[in-house]
C-alpha cells in the first residue's frame, strides 16, 4: 500500500533535513528508503502572466514555504504529520498511482470538505 | 546442444505479472525477477499502440440496485443486453407525486480533471436520455436512442459527447468534461430533445447496462466494478514489455514528471493559450493509443498554441503529431524564433522531441506557425504533449488536470546460490541504453548481495560500456574494461566469460578484450538490474547466465 501526501516546510533546508533523515536509521546508520519524493519547491500561489514570446508581464507570486510531495511505501512517517498540507485536487502535482491518488482525494474530502463543495441538486 | 540449453538462467522478456518478470530458465521460479514501479505508466503494445492504465471509477458499474441514487425511477435486472447476456436493466419512471418531473439515476464521484462517463442505452417506451455532470455549468448532452441514434444539446461546458450504435437497438452514449471535486453523475430518462420532464407512470423508461467513468476524452472497453474502482492495463508495478517491431523488450526508465497539466486536451479550460487563426476539433482522428481522441488544429500562418510553466527549465519536450493530408514542415514545441524545432511531418504519427532548446523559456509551444516559410503545412493532428526535466524524452505520461510523476522502474532479485557457480561463468546481456545523453551509470549485476563479489556490465555516460569483475572485495576490480566503440542507443550484445585464471569480453560477435588477472572464486547469488543504487535504464531484450565459461566460438555465436 502506497500513500500519497503533500508537505510544506519553512525553507528548502528544512525540507532537505527532513528528507535526509529518511536515509538514516535510529542508530545513525545510512539506510535506503523506497519512498518516492518530488521536490516541488516554492510553488506559485498566483501564476505569472507572459506574452506570446514568453516575456513576463506580471511575475508569479511564489509561496514562502518549500513544498514536497511524497509517495510513502506504506503509511506516512509520523514525524512528517505536522508538515502535511491539503489542497484542491485539480491543477496540482500527483504521483501516477491511481489508488494512492484516490485515497489522498478521499482523505482530503474527509478533512477539508470545503475543497469539495456539494453541487445543488439538479431537478 | 544449443547455447540456450547450457544456460542456467535465461530472461527473454515475454511473461510478466504485477511485481514479477518471469525468466524462461530455471522453470522453478528461482530465476524470476521482482519488479516495482509505484505508479502507472505507458508502453507500446504488440499492435504498435500506446497502452495506458485504464479504469472504471464508478462503483457497482452494472449493479444498479445498490450504491446508485434514484429520483423517481426504479430499476429491474434480467433484461436482454447489448452483449447477448441478460445483464441489462430497465430504468423505469415511477408514478408521480405531482405532475411532470425529471427522472434519473445518479452516483457521486470525487475525481478531478478530464473524464468521460459512458452507459450502454436502449430505447424502451422512451426514446431519449440525458447524461449530465453536476459540476460547473453542468456539462450535459441529450441522446436520441431511436432509429440511427443521435446526440444533441452538447452544452454546459461539455468537451464532447458521442453515441455509437452497437447493434440490436443498443447505443454506447458518453459525455466528456473537466471534473472538479465532488461531482454527481446523472442519467435521465428524457421526454425529448432538451426536455427531461414528463409524468412518470411505472412503465415509461429505457434499458441500461455497463456504466463507466474514466480519465480521458473517450470511453474505452468496459471494466466491471463492484464495491471499488478497478484499474487495469499498465498500472502500479506492472512491468512493461515494449514493442518496437515483433519482439518485445523490457522497458526500464527513471522517474519523470510531465509538467503539462493536460496532455491530450488543449483547451483554455485546461490552461492552454492560443493566438492567431486556429480551428480546433477535439476527438478528430485515431491517435497513437488507437482511440479517436486526437485534436485537429487548422492553423493560419499567425497561429500558436502554448502553455506557460511556473518555473523555466531546460527540459525535454515531446509531442505526437501528424498531418491530416500530405507532408511538409512545421515549427513545434518551441518558439518560432528557434531554428531547431522545424519538423518534417506526414500522414503517419510520429513523436517529435526537443531538448536543449535554443531559447529557453517557461513556455511550451504546441505549435507556432509565425516563422514564415519554416511552416509549410497548416492542418495537423496532435496528441500526447509532454514536458519533462531531463535531457531526453521518456515514455508518454498522460495528464488530465494535474502534473504527474511516473516513478522509476526497478527489476531485481533473481536467482540464488544454487544457480551460480563460484568458479566460472558467463553473464550475457542484450540491451539498449535509454539515451546516450543520460550521464548516469546503468548497471546489470551479479553479486553476493554486497560489493565484495561482483560481475557487472555498466552502460554509462555517452556510449560507455564497462565490464567489471571483483572477487572477494580486495585489490579493486580484477577485470575492468571499458569501451565507447558501440552505439548503446541501439541494442548491443555483451558477454563476460570468466574462469579462475582469465576473463574475456565479447560485444556484438567480436572478442574485444582478454584479461589474464587472476579471477579468484566468486560467491554469487543474485542478479539485479541495479548496482550501487544505479539501476539499468533502457530496453532489455535478453539476459542469460551460464554456470561455466563458454568457448570463444560459443561466445561469438551468443553475441552475434
Amino acid at each position: 500500500m502506497r500513500t500519497f501526501r503533500k508537505y510544506q516546510f519553512g525553507s528548502k533546508g528544512a525540507a532537505t533535513t527532513k528528507i535526509n533523515q529518511l536515509s538514516v536509521d535510529e542508530e545513525g546508520n545510512e539506510v535506503e528508503h523506497n519512498h518516492a519524493i518530488v521536490r516541488l519547491g516554492y510553488i506559485p500561489l498566483v501564476q505569472g502572466t507572459y506574452d506570446e514570446e514568453g516575456n513576463e508581464l506580471t511575475p508569479p507570486v511564489l509561496s514562502d514555504d518549500y513544498h514536497v510531495d511524497v509517495l510513502w511505501n506504506g503509511e506516512p512517517d509520523e514525524d512528517w504529520v505536522d508538515f502535511t498540507i491539503w489542497c484542491e485536487p485539480l491543477g496540482v502535482h500527483v504521483f501516477g498511482s491511481s489508488k494512492a491518488i484516490a485515497e489522498w482525494t478521499e482523505k482530503c474530502k474527509e478533512l477539508h470538505p470545503e475543497y469539495f463543495p456539494e453541487p445543488q441538486e439538479e431537478e | 546442444m544449443a547455447l540456450y540449453d547450457k544456460a542456467s538462467l535465461v530472461l527473454i522478456p515475454s511473461g510478466t505479472k504485477a511485481g514479477k518478470v518471469y525468466s524462461q530458465k530455471p522453470t522453478s521460479g528461482d530465476g524470476d525477477f521482482d519488479f516495482t514501479r509505484s505508479s502507472y505508466a505507458t508502453r507500446v503494445n504488440s499492435q504498435g499502440l500506446i497502452e495506458k492504465e485504464r479504469s472504471n471509477l464508478l462503483l457497482q458499474s452494472n449493479n444498479f440496485d445498490t450504491t446508485w441514487g434514484y429520483t423517481r425511477v426504479s430499476v429491474s435486472s434480467g433484461q436482454s443486453g447489448y452483449d447477448g447476456t441478460n445483464d441489462a436493466w430497465s430504468l423505469i419512471s415511477t408514478s408521480p407525486e405531482s405532475g411532470a418531473a425529471s427522472h434519473y439515476l445518479r452516483q457521486t464521484v470525487n475525481f478531478s480533471g478530464v473524464h468521460t462517463v459512458s452507459f450502454y442505452l436502449k430505447a424502451g417506451t422512451k426514446n431519449w436520455s440525458r447524461l449530465l455532470f453536476l459540476t460547473g455549468s453542468n456539462p450535459r448532452a441529450d441522446f436520441d436512442l431511436s432509429s440511427n441514434g443521435t446526440v444533441h444539446n452538447i452544452g454546459g461546458g461539455a468537451i464532447t459527447a458521442d453515441i455509437t450504435d452497437v447493434g440490436s437497438g443498443w447505443y454506447r452514449c458518453s459525455i466528456t468534461a473537466v471534473l472538479s471535486g465532488s461531482t454527481p453523475i446523472y442519467l435521465y430518462i428524457a421526454q425529448g430533445n432538451n426536455n427531461t420532464d414528463f409524468v412518470g407512470d411505472n412503465t415509461a423508461g429505457i434499458y441500461i447496462q455497463d456504466a463507466q467513468l474514466e480519465q480521458g476524452l473517450v470511453a474505452t472497453d468496459v471494466i466491471e466494478t463492484t464495491t471499488s474502482a478497478v484499474y487495469t492495463g499498465i498500472t502500479d508495478n506492472v512491468p512493461r514489455l515494449d514493442y518496437d517491431g515483433d519482439c518485445p523488450s523490457l522497458l526500464l526508465e527513471p522517474a519523470r514528471t510531465n509538467f503539462l497539466l493536460a496532455s491530450e486536451y488543449f483547451d483554455s479550460s485546461s490552461g492552454w493559450s492560443r493566438g492567431g487563426t486556429i480551428t480546433q476539433t477535439d476527438n478528430y482522428g485515431i491517435s497513437p493509443d488507437g482511440k479517436r481522441n486526437s485534436t485537429r488544429l487548422q492553423l493560419g500562418n499567425d497561429a500558436l498554441v502554448y502553455r506557460n510553466l511556473a518555473t523555466p527549465f531546460d527540459g525535454a519536450r515531446s509531442l505526437y503529431v501528424k498531418s491530416t493530408s500530405g507532408s511538409g514542415t512545421i515549427q513545434l514545441l518551441a518558439n518560432h524564433t528557434n531554428t531547431d524545432n522545424i519538423f518534417t511531418i506526414d500522414e503517419n504519427w510520429q513523436r517529435v522531441e526537443l531538448s536543449d532548446v535554443q531559447q529557453v523559456s517557461q513556455i511550451y509551444y504546441l505549435v507556432d506557425t509565425r516563422g514564415g516559410s519554416n511552416t509549410t503545412i497548416f492542418d495537423i493532428e496532435v496528441w500526447g504533449a509532454q514536458y519533462e526535466s531531463g535531457s531526453y524524452a521518456t515514455s508518454y505520461i498522460p495528464t488530465y488536470g494535474t502534473s504527474v510523476t511516473r516513478n522509476a522502474d526497478l527489476c531485481d532479485n533473481a536467482g540464488d546460490s544454487t544457480i551460480f557457480n563460484d568458479e566460472e561463468g558467463v553473464l550475457y546481456f542484450e540491451a539498449a541504453s535509454i539515451s546516450t545523453s543520460d550521464t548516469n551509470d546503468k548497471y546489470i549485476s551479479i553479486t553476493d548481495g554486497t560489493t565484495n563479489n561482483v560481475v557487472n556490465i555498466n552502460f554509462g555516460s555517452g556510449n560507455l560500456i564497462r565490464c567489471a569483475i571483483r572477487s572477494n572485495g580486495v585489490g579493486g576490480d580484477n577485470l575492468d574494461y571499458s569501451t565507447t566503440s558501440f552505439n548503446t542507443s541501439d541494442f548491443v550484445k555483451v558477454a563476460i566469460s570468466w574462469t579462475s585464471t582469465n576473463a574475456r569480453v565479447f560485444i556484438n560477435g567480436t572478442k574485444i578484450h582478454t584479461d589474464s588477472n587472476s579471477i579468484n572464486p566468486l560467491i554469487l547469488n543474485v542478479i539485479d538490474f541495479v548496482y550501487l543504487s544505479s539501476p539499468f535504464h533502457g530496453k532489455v531484450k535478453s539476459l542469460a547466465y551460464f554456470n561455466r565459461a563458454l568457448t570463444d566460438t560459443e561466445l561469438a555465436d551468443l553475441t552475434s
